[in-house]
């Protein structure tokens, strides 16, 4: 496991914890990478490699936001994002997938999920979620 | 040949015999019916001459009689027209018998007097008679009675003085006795004659009982007026001939029986009749004779063709005849069982074109085969001995035949042609069964107890294998396109897999070299040395996955099109294993790796065998947690070496096992790792292409065990 230290939190802004749901560790790593480095009140609330798991700590990790991958081993991200809502309805989730298709962006939209992401777009994700966050 | 001419010959006798009765018979009947109509015709012309004259001689009887009533008539008393007359006539009636009665009218008709003979039948009422007055008394008067049978009335004038007529004297007289002289005829000549009134009322016949109905004669019938032909009264055909009686309107009819009159024609037919007769029985006799023995069984046979001729099934003439004619009935009868049989067959062969064309899977179609030409052939057993790239497969009804029985057969369909043997219990018939292009499938066999199998048989058991040759073809053409179909399918299924899973697969190392390299690109001052040694790491990481990945898509695109090349070479196993370790040091880091393979050299490609223990090797730390143990054991198996790769992870399921190796199946319970899913059908494949095999054992949560074998090289024994 890499421990990449903590850098350029800047305390003047409401900081808003981050759920990262990731089968894969790298692409955990590089969401908190960005996350650090965009640097303005985000920061990861915690990490989580599979579905069940992000269920099991969603309540006391209570994120601001829950960023999902969709295709995971177990339970998939749509299914995962389904549970959450049921536990908080009004829970920004985004989807972050390599695989995006407009069945599935439909389908996550019913569902409730906010936003869906491709994981090409990583360096715009940090301040889509920002913004989720800051209606203004 | 000789038969058939013996045959025409018979015919051509009995037609001749039967010819020349048919003629003489007809000539005879032809000379028979012209003497008969000559004779006829001088039977007629001699009756009217005798009705003529009879009727001549009636005329003078009456002519007679009338002469004597007129003397009478002259008498004194009678001319007064008293009573007392009636003396004079008693006196006439007695010395003259042919009045039955005397009456004496006067000139109006009404009765004066009158005398009956006392042997008159009956007595007669005097009435008066006003209705011939004027006839009597002009000239005189011939009529007859008003009773039945009537009498003859003749009446003559009473004149006082002469020329004056003051009355009239009327007589009555019995027919019968009138006619009694044409009686005395008929009995001399045999006819039968009578007297007819002018409607053809019969008056008088010899026949009394005839004269007690007022029968009719059909006086129109007779040609001519009254002159003779020939008539048909009752039953009996008559010659009649008739003359005119001008006294009282009527006639006398003379007939004869036609039988009777010409008698002398018909005894001339009846010695012809006997001559014929004689010829006819004597040809009957050698009809009957020739029949027994020739024409009978001929007539039989000919009835039999006729039947078979319409189709009929199960003719049989039996034993019948002599000599030519029995041995052409038994030829006809094998004939007929002949075609009798070729007729069940024929259906047979309907009745089985019919199932096999149903038949659409190989299995079902050979059952049906086999059956048919056990049928077919009337034997006991049937059976038909595929043969297949691993070995021949026996299907049979009735018998299971024995190993050198089928090593036979499969030498026989080697010849290409029928063949007849013997078996144990019986004959068998095989013929090889051949598809169009004279490819062998496989040798169709039958089994009979009881009687050998005929030319023909064997011939019909030739058609019908090359029959069954290419249903059997159809229905594997049919096997292998729905094969070749169902294998399309899954291509497609894995193609779309591919596109849907590889895809992925490349999508999260590109991802992460894209995210890392950028990282470093942007944060480069930032960051600490250790820091930018670890995101290159890791993205030369993911760069080596991606290459993985490729080479493992390419390795397997080449495999399904059938383009691997194997190239086998001796190899010392324990090398590459080692050498296979070393480049898969990183990822077996911080792992126990047990490793016991004997210094050996095996027959084996070194590429594939390097890709087999690799992935192999990599599948076992995917699916194990880290840090628990791998093992590599290799060992000798007969002339095999078997290798071992061992680990203690999830395991797998029986089911799973199943689906280890095919193309694109991960294991559900992957987590995190990542793969096309193509690695163990690479290891399948290339396991496959040296010459080895390759299975799994595997227990849920405990760990699975793959192993391949390859061949170990034999040492040359030293001389």
């Amino acid at each position: 496991m890499i421990n990449m230290r903590e850098v350029g939190r800047e305390e003047h802004h409401t900081p808003f914890g981050a759920l990262i749901v990731d089968d894969e560790d790298d692409i955990r790593l590089l969401v908190r990478l960005a996350i650090q480095r965009w640097n303005r009140g985000l920061f990861v609330a915690a990490e989580v490699d599979d579905g069940e798991t992000a269920l099991d700590r969603i309540e006391n990790a209570d994120p601001a936001i829950v960023v999902l991958d969709q295709m995971m081993p177990g339970i998939d991200g749509l299914e995962t994002a389904t549970r959450i809502l049921e536990l908080r309805p009004h829970q920004p989730i985004v989807l972050f997938s390599a695989y995006l298709d407009p069945a599935i962006e439909r389908q996550a939209a019913e569902i409730g999920i906010a936003r869906c992401v491709h994981k090409r777009d990583l360096s715009s994700l940090p301040s889509i979620l920002y913004g989720l966050l800051s209606p203004s | 040949m000789r038969l058939r001419k013996r045959g025409l010959v018979a015919r051509l006798v009995l037609a001749v015999v039967v010819a020349g009765t048919l003629s003489a018979a007809l000539g005879a009947l032809l000379l028979h019916w012209t003497a008969r109509s000559t004779l006829r015709a001088e039977v007629v012309q001699r009756s009217s001459l005798v009705a003529h004259e009879l009727a001549i001689r009636l005329y003078g009887r009456v002519a007679n009689d009338l002469d004597t009533l007129q003397m009478v008539a002259a008498t004194h008393a009678v001319t007064q027209l008293v009573p007392e007359a009636a003396a004079e006539l008693r006196t006439v009636l007695r010395t003259s018998a042919t009045y039955d009665e005397l009456v004496l009218f006067d000139v109006r008709g009404r009765p004066v007097t009158a005398a009956a003979n006392a042997f008159a039948a009956e007595t007669v009422d005097y009435a008066g008679r006003p209705d011939i007055a004027d006839q009597a008394t002009a000239g005189g008067y011939v009529g007859l009675g008003d009773a039945f049978p009537p009498d003859l009335e003749m009446a003559v004038p009473v004149e006082n003085p002469p020329g004056t007529a003051v009355g009239f004297l009327l007589a009555r007289l019995p027919l019968e006795l009138l006619a009694a002289g044409i009686q005395q005829h008929d009995l001399r000549t045999g006819t039968t004659s009578f007297l007819v009134d002018g409607a053809g009322t019969v008056l008088v016949h010899p026949e009394r009982d005839r004269m007690v109905d007022r029968e009719r004669f059909p006086l129109e019938q007779l040609t001519d007026g009254h002159a003779g032909t020939t008539i048909v009264v009752g039953v009996n055909r008559l010659i009649a001939a008739s003359a005119p009686l001008e006294a009282f309107g009527g006639a006398v009819v003379l007939t004869q029986d036609e039988r009777i009159a010409l008698q002398p024609v018909s005894r001339r037919l009846l010695d012809l009749g006997a001559i014929l007769g004689v010829v006819l029985v004597t040809t009957m006799l050698a009809v009957s004779l020739a029949g027994g023995w020739l024409l009978r069984p001929l007539g039989q046979l000919l009835e039999a063709v006729h039947r078979l001729g319409r189709g009929e099934r199960g003719v049989r003439v039996g034993r019948s005849g002599t000599g030519e004619i029995a041995l052409l009935a038994g030829e006809f009868d094998r004939m007929a069982e002949t075609l009798d049989r070729r007729d069940a067959q024929l259906t047979e062969l309907q009745r089985l074109s019919l199932l096999v064309n149903a038949a659409v899977d190989c299995d079902g179609l050979t059952d049906d085969l086999v059956r048919g030409a056990r049928s077919l052939l009337q034997s006991e057993a049937a059976a038909f001995v595929a043969l297949r790239d691993d070995g021949p497969a026996v299907t049979a009804v009735g018998t299971v035949l024995d190993a050198p029985l089928v090593q036979e057969l499969v030498e026989v369909s080697t010849n290409g042609a029928a063949h007849v043997s013997a078996v144990p219990d019986g004959q068998a018939l095989s013929v090889p069964v051949t598809t169009l292009t004279g490819a062998t499938l496989g040798v169709l066999t039958t089994v009979r107890r009881a009687g050998d199998f005929t030319d023909e048989e064997v011939r019909l058991a030739t058609a019908f294998a090359a029959f069954a040759g290419v249903a059997l073809d159809n229905a594997r053409r049919l096997e292998l396109e729905q094969a070749l179909v169902n294998e399309l399918q899954e291509s497609v299924e894995r193609r779309r897999m591919l596109i849907g899973g590889v895809s992925h697969e490349f999508r999260t190392p590109l991802t992460c070299i894209a995210g890392f390299s950028s990282e470093l690109q942007e944060r480069w001052d930032e960051l600490a040395s250790d820091e930018r040694e670890l995101l290159l790491a890791k993205i030369h990481q993911h760069a080596d996955e991606l290459d993985h990945l490729v080479t493992q898509l390419l390795e397997f695109a080449a495999t399904e099109r059938g383009r691997t090349s194997t190239t086998i070479s001796v190899v010392r196993l324990a090398d590459i294993v080692q050498q296979e370790i070393a480049s898969l040091a990183p990822l077996l880091a911080g792992r126990p790796v047990s490793v016991t393979v004997p210094h050996t050299e095996v027959l084996a490609d070194p590429r594939m065998l390097r890709g087999v223990l690799n992935n192999l090797i990599s599948n076992a730390v995917k699916y194990s947690l880290p840090g628990t143990p791998i093992t590599i054991h290799a060992e000798h198996s007969g002339d095999a070496i078997r290798i071992d790769v061992r680990d203690e992870g999830i395991g797998m399921s029986p089911a799973e096992i199943q689906l280890a190796f095919e193309p694109f199946w991960r294991a559900p319970a992957a987590r995190g790792e990542r793969g096309t899913g193509l690695g163990l059908a690479l290891v399948a494949e290339y396991v496959r292409a040296m010459g080895g095999m390759l299975r799994a054992t595997s227990e849920p949560g405990k760990g699975s065990t793959f192993s391949f074998t390859l061949r170990a090289r034999v040492r040359e024994a030293q001389p």
